[in-house]
């Protein structure tokens, strides 16, 4: 009587027989008491597996586990964008250099270009647009400078020793009123009318 | 007795304010065509405090176009032409306790209200100033001193 191969046997035990040779393997061990032992053997294991198992995980206390991991993960420190940037650098000239050098190549590349063609274009502008973006810088910069007076003169002087402007109706226009401090603790206000 | 006192009150209210309020306020319009490019800047404009402060010290080239003396009363605003073909009204409004003076300004051409229709400034002795209309390649400035009443020099 030939014996249930030990491959088919653990193959029958897990259930990954096709039918027909889990059948044969049935007929076998109902007229075998040596395979049914075995077979047997191999469900006492299982069931001493699952029951230690559960052993251990009742006496584990997981809430504290997890508390602990939880803990861990909130203390350890996250590296840096540049900490990890230096630290794919450091491996991959140690183990594959082109990783490094090829992008770097790259980006050195795109910066010229970049850069030739921002020299190309200021240099191919004509007068009237340089005139007319200076003219925008200025207006931006004089606009800044009164914004800083405005803040700047918290403190006015006496009401007899001060011009003011009452009231302003720019019509069509905008514009801006402000205060120049002067020498002697005056002020002169500016109505300036934003004719563009 | 009443009637006597009331007669001296209204005398003297009628007849003693009567020389202060006919006289006019002096006052001074300068006329500034300011420009960014380098250049020379007039040298009565230079004893002027407050064209050397920011945002005018970044004007580099400031000609002093015209200078108008104009007297200033309640009943009539007193006018201004401007280079750039508008005018410059400017009336008294009110003579303040404090020696200043209580002006409006507008800036039109002729017969529009859309520029400068009113500015209501009180004025202490030093200029105050109207700018931004562009003329001729730059920015006119335009200075107002309007006399104080304490008698605070004009610079």
């Amino acid at each position: 009587m030939e014996h249930v191969q030990e491959d088919a046997l653990n193959m029958h035990f897990d259930g990954e027989l096709a039918p027909t040779e889990a059948a044969s393997v049935e007929r076998h061990l109902a007229s075998c008491g040596e395979c049914s032992k075995r077979l047997t053997s191999m469900q006492r294991l299982r069931e001493m597996i699952l029951m230690s198992s559960e052993q251990v995980a009742s006496e584990v206390d997981f809430d504290a586990m997890f508390g602990r991991v939880e803990q861990g993960t909130k203390i350890a420190p996250v590296p840096g964008l540049i900490d990890r940037i230096g630290l794919w650098v450091t491996e991959s000239l140690q183990h594959n250099p082109m990783r490094v050098w090829a992008p770097a190549g790259g980006l050195a590349l795109a910066a010229a270009a970049a850069l030739a063609f921002v020299l190309r274009s200021s240099g191919a502008g004509t007068e009237g647009e340089d005139e007319v973006a200076r003219r925008g810088v200025i207006a931006e910069e004089r606009e800044i400078k009164r914004e800083k007076m405005m803040v700047a003169e918290n403190d006015p002087p006496s009401e007899s020793n001060a011009s003011e402007v009452v009231q302003v109706d720019f019509g069509s226009n905008t514009g801006t009123v402000f205060e120049i401090a002067l020498a002697d603790g005056a002020s002169t206000p500016v109505v300036w009318i934003n004719e563009d | 007795m009443l009637s006597r006192i009331a007669a001296l009150a209204f005398f003297i209210a009628t007849f003693g304010a009567l020389p202060a309020s006919a006289e006019d306020v002096k006052g001074e319009v300068l006329v500034v065509l300011a420009k960014e490019a380098e250049g020379p800047v007039d040298a009565k404009l230079k004893s002027i405090d407050a064209l050397q402060k920011p945002p005018f010290n970044s004007f580099k080239t400031m000609e002093l176009l015209a200078t108008h003396d104009v007297a200033l009363s309640e009943d009539a605003p007193a006018t201004v032409q401007l280079p750039n073909g508008r005018s410059l009204q400017i009336k008294l409004v009110e003579r303040m306790a404090d020696g200043r003076h209580k002006v409006s300004v507008s800036i039109n051409r002729p017969d529009k209200q859309d520029y400068l229709p009113l500015l209501t400034v009180i004025a202490s002795g030093e200029p105050f100033f109207v700018a931004g209309q562009k003329h001729a390649g730059g920015t006119l400035v335009i200075g107002v001193k309007i006399a104080s009443k304490s008698g605070k020099p004009s610079k």
